[in-house]
């Protein structure tokens, strides 16, 4: 009784992972199954001497069983190990021969996690509140060190340009084909104190991060905050970081709220 | 969320921080290898790189990232990741790429060239730059 709580966090990240990698199965066999010569560069499989066409759909075909296995059988440490290993395999499959997505940071940090969360000890307790926080973390270590490494790029400049930077900054979006709408694009470039506004808004917010990580009170002010980034990001340039506003509801909500509930039931029965 | 760690747990924590940070902002960038599990690169998007860095063809006359990023992005292959491979200059990886790339912009030649302006300059204003380096990438 006392661990329910740990029971119903590790469902719900390894039902997170569930859902990305069958996401990523579909995609694959949509996408990709035609044309899978590419996929002879992906790190795994440069030390497996079989032939890819063969390989990746089964890999994706028994990862799909082999997780729903995990699935029924969460509670044992080493279905949590095994979903964990599988889901950055996936990853590994998919994306070692180029750059990762951004938004599987997170899952990555709560795909290692789960192996280190002890499902017979309360939430709240030792070592299961370690690695929750450490989770957290490094979740909002990732906008701490984005804004630094964009406060670097600055200081880096010769001239201190706002316009330039940001246009430059915008550039990158345009270039990985994410910004699609014209209309948009043409206001903002016409427009530029509005792409200095948000810049410096932005860079304000992601070293502003740095307060959660020290002080953990403030994790769920924060996660509203990083949720309404994420949503204006989308609606102004068209990133979308899906899996990690997921993550974010999950770590810094969900989370949240299952350790209240469960310090909440101690007392009562006390 | 009332819960606090412990002054052990709290070294811990930011032990493991540290080591994360370490592992993502340094390791990873300086050994510049994808036969890693972690890819964790944030300096690659976090920051725009200061030449503007594209892949052309038919004399430098058309730009994979400036001209067809849109349709790009639908018709190739991890297009995401060919664009932070060029920004890179990472030719050995780029070289697998170019069965697709080529079937994709129907051509002879195929560079990555580095060009002498910043990447505004080149993807939203169009202005021509002068190419300062070139990599045949079909060599």
């Amino acid at each position: 009784m006392k661990s329910q709580m740990t029971h119903i966090l590790i469902l719900c990240y390894l039902l997170g992972l569930a859902h990305l990698i069958f996401n990523k199965s579909y995609f694959f066999f949509r996408t990709s199954f035609p044309d899978l010569n590419y996929k002879l560069i992906a790190f795994p499989l440069n030390y497996i001497n079989i032939n890819p066409h063969y390989l990746m759909p089964i890999f994706f075909v028994s990862a799909f069983f082999i997780y729903l296995l995990c699935l029924v059988f969460y509670k044992k440490k080493i279905s949590q190990i095994i979903a964990s290993t599988l889901y950055i395999l996936t990853l590994s499959l998919l994306y070692s021969r180029g750059k990762i997505n951004h938004s599987e940071h997170a899952w990555i940090a709560i795909a290692i996690g789960i192996c280190f969360l002890n499902i017979k000890k309360p939430l709240s307790q030792g070592s299961n509140l370690l690695t929750i926080r450490t989770v957290q973390g490094v979740l909002l270590s990732h906008y701490l060190f984005s804004g630094l490494w964009k406060l670097r790029y600055m200081i880096g400049q010769k001239n201190i340009n706002f316009e330039t930077i940001s246009l430059n900054h915008m550039a990158v979006t345009i270039a990985e084909g994410t910004l699609k709408n014209n209309l948009i694009t043409n206001f903002l470039t016409n427009n530029s104190f509005l792409i200095v506004t948000g810049f410096i808004g932005v860079l304000i917010f992601q070293i502003s991060c740095i307060i959660p990580i020290l002080k953990l009170k403030y994790y769920k002010i924060w996660a509203i905050l990083i949720l309404l980034f994420h949503f204006s990001t989308e609606l102004s340039l068209g990133i979308n970081f899906k899996q990690t506003r997921l993550a974010i509801l999950l770590l810094l909500f969900i989370t949240p709220i299952l350790m209240d509930f469960e310090k909440n039931k101690k007392a009562s029965a006390e | 969320m009332t819960q606090t760690l412990s002054i052990k747990s709290k070294k811990i924590y930011f032990v493991l921080l540290f080591i994360y940070f370490l592992i993502s902002h340094f390791l990873v960038p300086t050994t510049k290898t994808n036969d890693l599990f972690i890819f964790y690169d944030w300096a690659l998007f976090s920051s725009p790189y200061n030449r503007a860095i594209d892949i052309s063809w038919d004399n430098n006359t058309k730009f994979l990232f400036r001209d067809f990023n849109k349709v790009g992005k639908h018709k190739i292959n991890d297009f995401h990741s060919i664009y932070h491979l060029t920004q890179q200059k990472n030719i050995p990886h780029l070289k697998k790429y170019t069965k697709h790339l080529k079937s994709f912009c129907k051509c002879d030649d195929l560079k990555l060239v580095v060009l002498s302006g910043q990447e505004a300059e080149h993807i939203i204003f169009k202005q021509k730059l002068k190419p300062i380096k070139t990599f045949d990438l079909l060599k």
